[in-house]
């Protein structure tokens, strides 16, 4: 495993990450200190309510699920140095396109065939929509962090249109929604509780990236291409095929987020089906160094914020928003931290060979090559 | 201090017309000494310095020698204010110097031309030179101070041109801008690290001489260098350190060169022995009348014609940009040709040689994946192979133990497979790409300045397993910039010139200067002399 075995750069890394969480805490306690709470209450109460009971953590594996399929679709574009930042467009693209299979199949078709149906038809627009800033990278060297990121609002205006317009529920024109999606067309659910076959997706999903990227001759390569594509070219890698599969496959995971969400969760297409989970991805996948183990984990901390701030709304009266900020404190830090954090584990790796360093064995050639022949040949 | 204008005036008179005519500045020019004084530099376990001791003299050059990792560097970086000295100190003239910073090692006209340039490509000559330039007002007349810089370089009989972007300059110019930019903020000791690495001979000349002039105008100059001829050359005095220590300073008049390389290496590795002669064998393939075309990375290339047989050691040689790297990518197969015809193995006709062909690249950072593990690396090459891998799941155990091979094949420290490849030193980065290179089963090996910034130790090993593998029967083409390396290495040497080749000489007829008359365009004898006066 390439990148395990590296262990002391593994525990830079995770330690980074840890207190990039914990300093964002701790300011945004403050602030909350200074608007006159507890942060320490409110923290506990996150806690409460992301992970104090079976209920608590059920919602809060519902709120991992698509920022999981998110943060692996960063991933799967970041391992190759693409820098896709338009999952959350991708989700949305995603939810459209399962949402056309949902009204335009017949309510009697068999569950398995329209679940099917939708998510096929939920990755292909992801799929789609991320092959746009692809084929511009690849074909004009265009940056694809901007298209992804333009293509994102792009991406709401039509869902937008679609609910305002062709697709808005003809029964209660009040609201912009779709009308509610058949029976069969809901994903399957654990008991009494919200959580859905999507999240077991998402983990699946991971483990098999990580095994692709740590044991796979495709994987090598992407990590070569990742750490740089010049070598890769000179190594004669078919370096712009992997960077637009990379691509299409990041936006394909995106979209199951989006499949996920409108089929187990909303039941149907509305706006505002995604309060930033692209984003909320984005910073899990920087969080977890696009490794896709690490996601898996960071997702479900991550979603213990997201279901922990629903019920922060109820009783403590604070916005939402609240954890946008809480996420923007841990990415500033997380950034910030990134040069210093590189240093230290150069300093880390360089100390490893001590023992050799001082007397490096001389090499001596069995038949020594003369050096000094300008007279040699003339 | 900035350079005021009367200053500047002074030095026009001291500096005028040196560069023609030397004698002249010599004279009555005080004689400035520095020197070291036990000066200690340890990190964590290794020692760079230990107790160095010696004086440096205005008016000639002065050469540190040394192996890779003997200290050259850390003693420059303390002269430069970089580093600071464990023990010891530094002495100007029997006062002892503070250096804590760069900035104040640069108030004290120190000041250094790195091996890899710092000048920023998109910026013209002008803005390079007053980039970070202390003396700058924070509002100036851009005119007249371009008006300024551009008199003054015309005083020191620097020709180039200072108005076009950097990135239009060839590497002797830029050479020459760095070392114009240190003159400008008022330098008074100027340090050279390895200034003729990227150079051609005749390039590396001009350079040396304008810096042999430089030192005879009264300043200090130091030269950090691999090159024994160079010392030899235009040094007056020479250091050499080895592991840490200094070794011993000697004139360069009273000792000859192979001395010296033995006391660099401390080794009997030196004994001259006669070039092996390779036996060629089958074609391993031709390129006949082949075009490329001109990118905006890429020079063109036109009417190559070259065979290159098994068992063979070929040899480009060129000034730099001549298209030797280009003709070494067409052969590795990463450039399109747009006419002509490739003659792979067997005579036979192919679009590419790139499954024939292994490629060390001339830029190191070409080449290999940093942040990925030295197994890793080792493999990029091989996981192409269909055996590398089952069911497309990578055979780690094949990696490693390929790793494992190429380590001790190669000397490379720390010898372990899962640190990180930039972790390493550059030569011993070095040596793992030239040894996974090797490692393929290509037939071809295309090396492009495989022993830029390795000892002479390792250059050597390195000269030696590309006559092996020749000798192994494969196909060997080495460009260098340097013409000794090529002489040594050897059966036959092209010389490059705008794009195409310009000359072909056999190893029973190798002439140095006919070789360099080659690069220079035209069998000219006007070209070897000249000299810029």
């Amino acid at each position: 495993m390439i990148g395990i075995r590296i262990s002391k750069a593994t525990i830079v890394a995770c330690l980074g990450s840890l207190g990039s969480i914990l300093c964002g805490l701790l300011v945004v306690g403050l602030f909350l200190l200074l608007a006159g709470r507890n942060p320490i209450n409110i923290y506990s109460g996150i806690f409460a309510s992301a992970f104090g009971d079976n209920f608590a953590i059920s919602e809060t594996l519902v709120a991992a699920t698509p920022v999981m399929f998110c943060a692996l679709a960063v991933a799967v574009a970041g391992r190759v140095g693409l820098m896709n930042i338009g999952v959350e467009g991708q989700l949305l693209a995603g939810a459209i396109g399962s949402t056309f299979v949902a009204l335009a199949m017949p309510e009697t078709t068999p569950a398995w065939l329209m679940l099917s149906l939708m998510c096929i038809s939920g990755c292909l627009c992801g799929a789609l929509w991320s092959a746009i800033p692809a084929v511009l990278k690849v074909g004009l060297n265009v940056n694809e962090t901007i298209v992804s990121l333009l293509l994102n609002y792009v991406a709401v205006l039509v869902l937008e249109f679609l609910i305002h317009g062709p697709w808005q529920d003809p029964t209660n024109v009040s609201w912009p929604q779709t009308q509610a999606f058949p029976a069969c067309a809901e994903l399957l659910h654990m008991p009494e509780s919200r959580l859905h076959l999507g999240f077991f997706i998402a983990v699946v999903i991971g483990i098999a990236l990580a095994i692709l990227l740590a044991k796979t001759a495709i994987g090598f390569r992407a990590n070569v291409i990742g750490a740089n594509p010049e070598a890769a070219k000179y190594a004669h890698y078919k370096v712009n095929r992997y960077l637009i599969a990379a691509m299409l496959v990041s936006g394909a995971v995106a979209a199951l987020a989006g499949f996920s969400q409108v089929s187990a969760i909303e039941g149907r297409l509305r706006s505002g089906i995604s309060p930033g989970y692209g984003y909320t991805g984005f910073l899990v996948c920087w969080l977890a160094r696009q490794n896709p183990i690490a996601i898996i984990f960071t997702s479900v901390l991550l979603g213990g914020f997201l279901s922990g701030a629903d019920n922060l709304q109820l009783t403590e009266k604070l916005p939402f928003a609240t954890v946008n900020i809480l996420e923007g404190a841990i990415f500033l830090f997380l950034l910030g931290s990134e040069s210093s954090l590189k240093r230290l584990a150069e300093k880390m790796q360089l100390r490893l060979p001590s023992k050799n360093v001082t007397s490096p064995p001389e090499p001596t050639p069995t038949q020594p090559v003369n050096l000094e022949t300008s007279e040699a040949g003339a | 201090m900035p350079p005021t204008r009367s200053q500047l005036k002074k030095h026009a008179a001291l500096d005028g017309s040196h560069l023609s005519d030397r004698a002249s500045t010599t004279v009555e020019k005080q004689k400035r000494v520095l020197s070291f004084n036990s000066v200690c530099k340890q990190f964590g376990p290794v020692i760079a310095n230990d107790n160095v001791s010696f004086e440096i003299e205005s008016g000639s050059i002065h050469a540190i020698v040394g192996e890779n990792g003997a200290g050259k560097s850390t003693l420059s970086k303390i002269l430069s204010g970089y580093y600071r000295p464990d023990k010891g100190a530094i002495y100007l003239n029997g006062t002892e110097v503070v250096l804590n910073s760069p900035t104040q090692a640069r108030q004290l006209g120190i000041g250094m031309v790195h091996q890899q340039l710092a000048l920023v490509p998109s910026l013209t000559g002008f803005e390079n030179v007053l980039l970070g330039d202390p003396g700058l007002p924070f509002a100036f007349h851009k005119k007249e101070i371009e008006k300024k810089v551009m008199l003054r370089a015309r005083e020191l009989g620097f020709d180039f041109d200072l108005s076009s972007p950097v990135s239009n300059l060839g590497i002797a110019e830029r050479q020459k801008l760095e070392i114009f930019k240190l003159l400008w903020r008022d330098t008074q000791i100027l340090i050279l690290d390895e200034p003729t690495s990227q150079l051609t001979p005749f390039e590396a000349e001009e350079v040396l001489t304008i810096a042999e002039n430089l030192a005879a105008a009264g300043r200090i100059v130091i030269l950090i260098t691999h090159h024994i001829n160079e010392v030899m050359k235009f040094a007056k005095r020479v250091t050499v350190l080895r592991k840490g220590k200094c070794i011993k300073t000697v004139d360069t008049a009273k000792f000859n060169s192979d001395d010296l390389a033995k006391l660099m290496v401390d080794s009997n590795a030196f004994i001259p022995t006669a070039v092996p002669q390779g036996l060629s064998g089958a074609s391993l393939f031709r390129l006949e009348n082949v075009c490329t075309k001109a990118t905006a990375k890429h020079k063109a290339l036109s009417n190559i014609n070259l065979e290159v047989c098994a068992g063979e050691v070929v040899g480009v040689a060129g000034i730099s940009g001549s298209g030797q790297a280009e003709l070494g990518m067409l052969i590795a197969g990463l450039l399109e040709l747009s006419s002509g015809i490739i003659f792979g193995a067997a005579n036979e006709r192919s679009r590419s040689l790139k499954d024939l062909a292994c490629y060390v690249p001339g830029e190191q950072k070409l080449a290999y994946a940093p942040g990925l593990s030295v197994a890793a690396n080792s493999f990029i090459r091989s996981v192409n192979r269909p055996g590398a891998h089952t069911l497309g799941f990578v055979k780690s155990s094949l990696m490693r133990q390929q790793a494992q091979q190429i380590i001790e094949s190669f000397v490379i420290t720390p010898s372990l497979c899962d640190v990180a490849a930039n972790a390493l030193s550059g030569g011993n980065l070095q040596r793992l790409i030239i040894g996974r290179e090797l490692s393929t089963s290509a037939k071809i090996v295309v090396a492009d300045n495989p022993c830029a910034g390795l000892d002479a130790a390792m250059s050597m090993r390195i000269r030696h397993e590309l006559r092996q593998a020749a000798s192994a029967g494969r196909g060997v083409v080495l460009i260098s910039p340097d013409l000794e390396e090529l002489i040594a290495t050897c059966d036959r040497i092209v010389v490059m010139f705008n794009g195409s080749i310009n000359g072909v000489q056999q190893a029973d007829q190798f002439n140095y200067q006919s070789l360099a008359m080659f690069m220079g365009g035209k069998p000219e004898l006007s070209l070897i002399n000249g000299s810029k006066a």
